[in-house]
Order: structure tokens, then C-alpha cells, then sequence
């Protein structure tokens, strides 16, 4: 009987541990991953409206993220991965109801799972 | 009659050392058990208080940064002292005057980041400041130029961020004032002997390279 209260109460100690470790975990991805797809579309704005679109279909695995440039994210991103999508779209103006075309552009940062953090921007095509 | 059970007095026992002793022993180990766990678990989550807390000043660096970085012309020097931003092109030249000019200074001891910039005095008239307002050119170290600006008292400086062991910019291009795209790998200390390493893309949208 003691022993088994026992055993009850460290397996509850156990758990809760477990959970609290999990969570702060979880919180911790999703912080690099918001970096990683920040840093990325950030480095896309930096491109000429056609360059952009070359990166559609982008795709980096599981810990082998680069920047644009080439150079290699550092071990703490070991768990992340990334992918770019580009979509065309046209925005329209509520008051004037002009239709701007561009693209959707799309960067999502996901572990094994999920998604963790997905950011979209709106680039206008330049007029011509 | 039948004698019940519950007619006939109990036979009190009591506890020998032995038993005693064991139960104590027993006692002591659990406790023994518990404050381990309870210590481990202490240490966990201050380790991970600590590492919330790094990412969050990286955070805030990386949103701080981007404050100046979305409307910069252009990084003209960045080494193991810091970056030297064009912030803007207010002369129209094309070319970087003293007050369109940001040192971003990082003081690996300090574990800060800081920006410095020139201030001219206020009395000054808008003669003086155009007088005064010369061009850093591109043989001149701009990390040299404002320390003479700061000798002189001309300029201000501003934390911008604390907790970072080391910066290190990587420019896209060659040189600095070429490129549009740096990876800046920031250490941050976690706890005593632990580095962790991130990687911020810093980016120049409205980049230009100056004449």
C-alpha cells in the first residue's frame, strides 16, 4: 500500500517534469523559427520581383538550413527546417478598388511535426 | 458461548530497533530521493529561464536592428569592432556626410551593443553644421572618424542591446558597401560556459552602394 502511493507520487512528480520540459521546449522552436523565417523573408525583400520568384519551391531539410547567401545556420536550429512558396495574387484597394498585381510570398519554418512559424508578404509587381 | 473475535483484548506489540531503525532508513532515503529530484528540477528550470531569456534579448536585437536596417543605404564597414551604417542620403549626394552616419559599436567585455551617432551642437547655426558636416570617405575608417567626432564631443551614444558575448557580420558580397544581405551570428550566454549561437539575417532593402 506505501509502496504503491509511493509510485504514485513519482510518477506524478515525474510527469509534471516531463510536461514542463516539454512545453518550455516547444516555446524554444518556435522562437528560432520565427528568426529563421524573419531572417529569410527579409533576405527575399532584398531581391529583384523576378529573382523572387525563382525561389518558389524552396526547400531546406531538417537541420540543413542556409541563408540565401550560402551560409550555414548554427546548431541550434538543428530541429527546423524550411520552405519557400511563391503564389501570383492581386491585392485590391477597398477604397479606390484598384487591383495591384504581385506575388504572395510565402516562408514556413516546421520541425518534424508541424509548422511553427509561417510569414507572408505582399511585393507588388513593378510597373513596367 | 462463543468468544468473538472482537470480545477477546488484543495483545499490544510494539516495535523493535530493528523495525525501527529500517522505517527510519527508509524515511531518510525517500527524503534523500525527493530533494534530488527537486534540485534537478531547480537547476532545469533555471537553465531554461536562462535560455528564454537569451532568445528573447535576440529577439529584441533582431527587431531593433531591423528599425535602422529598413531604411539604411548601406553597411560601409563591418568587422570584429562592429558595423558602420549610411543610414540616409539627406545631402543628396550619394555620398555618406557625418550625420547620416551610425556606428553600431560591440563591446565583447561589456557584452553590449551600442550605436553611436554625431550630434552637433544646437547653438550651432545651420552654416556651422553644413561647415561642420563633412564627407567620410572610402579610404577613411568610419570607426576612426567618429572617435575623433567623440574626442571633440560631437557625438551620442545609446545602448542597444546587453547579454551578448560576441557579434559576428558576414557580408553577402566582398566587401561591405557591397552587399545588401549580412548573416550576423550572435553568442549568447546561456549560463556560466555555455555559448549558444544564432544566426540573424540582416537585410538592406533600399541598399545602395556609396560613390
Amino acid at each position: 500500500m506505501a509502496s504503491s502511493v509511493l509510485l504514485v507520487i513519482v510518477l506524478a512528480v515525474a510527469a509534471s517534469v516531463s510536461s514542463a520540459q516539454k512545453v518550455a521546449w516547444e516555446s524554444r522552436k518556435r522562437m528560432l523559427a520565427t528568426f529563421a523565417a524573419d531572417g529569410m523573408l527579409a533576405e527575399l525583400m532584398t531581391l529583384d520581383y523576378f529573382d523572387i520568384r525563382d525561389h518558389d519551391g524552396d526547400e531546406e531539410d531538417i537541420g540543413e538550413m542556409e541563408t540565401i547567401d550560402g551560409e550555414d545556420y548554427p546548431d541550434t536550429f538543428w530541429a527546423l527546417g524550411r520552405d519557400i512558396t511563391v503564389t501570383d495574387t492581386t491585392v485590391t484597394d477597398v477604397d479606390t478598388g484598384i487591383i495591384v498585381a504581385g506575388i504572395d510570398v510565402r516562408v514556413a519554418v516546421f520541425d518534424q511535426t508541424k509548422d511553427l512559424s509561417i510569414l507572408t508578404a505582399f511585393v507588388a509587381e513593378p510597373a513596367p | 458461548m462463543k468468544k468473538l473475535a472482537s470480545d477477546t483484548p488484543r495483545a499490544r506489540r510494539g516495535m523493535t530497533v530493528v523495525e525501527l531503525l529500517i522505517a527510519m532508513t527508509i524515511t531518510v532515503m525517500i527524503g534523500l530521493a525527493m530533494a534530488t529530484v527537486l534540485t534537478s528540477v531547480s537547476r532545469g528550470l533555471s537553465s531554461t529561464n536562462s535560455e528564454r531569456s537569451a532568445l528573447q534579448r535576440a529577439n529584441v536585437l533582431s527587431h531593433r536592428l531591423t528599425s535602422y536596417t529598413q531604411s539604411a543605404l548601406a553597411i560601409i564597414e563591418a568587422d570584429d569592432r562592429g558595423l558602420a551604417m549610411w543610414l540616409h542620403d539627406e545631402s543628396g549626394e550619394g555620398r555618406v556626410n557625418l550625420l547620416e552616419l551610425r556606428v553600431f559599436w560591440v563591446d565583447e567585455v561589456g557584452q553590449t551593443i551600442s550605436i553611436e551617432r554625431i550630434v552637433f551642437p544646437v547653438a550651432w547655426t545651420l552654416e556651422e553644421i553644413d561647415t561642420a558636416n563633412t564627407l567620410v570617405t572610402s579610404i577613411e575608417d568610419p570607426f576612426v572618424v567618429i572617435a575623433q567626432q567623440r574626442a571633440l564631443g560631437y557625438t551620442e551614444t545609446s545602448l542597444l542591446i546587453d547579454g551578448m558575448a560576441a557579434v559576428n557580420f558576414i557580408p553577402a558580397e566582398s566587401t561591405a558597401a557591397e552587399s545588401s544581405r549580412f548573416a550576423m551570428i550572435v553568442d549568447l550566454p546561456i549560463e556560466t560556459n555555455h555559448i549558444e549561437e544564432i544566426l540573424l539575417s540582416v537585410a538592406l532593402p533600399m541598399h545602395q552602394e556609396p560613390q
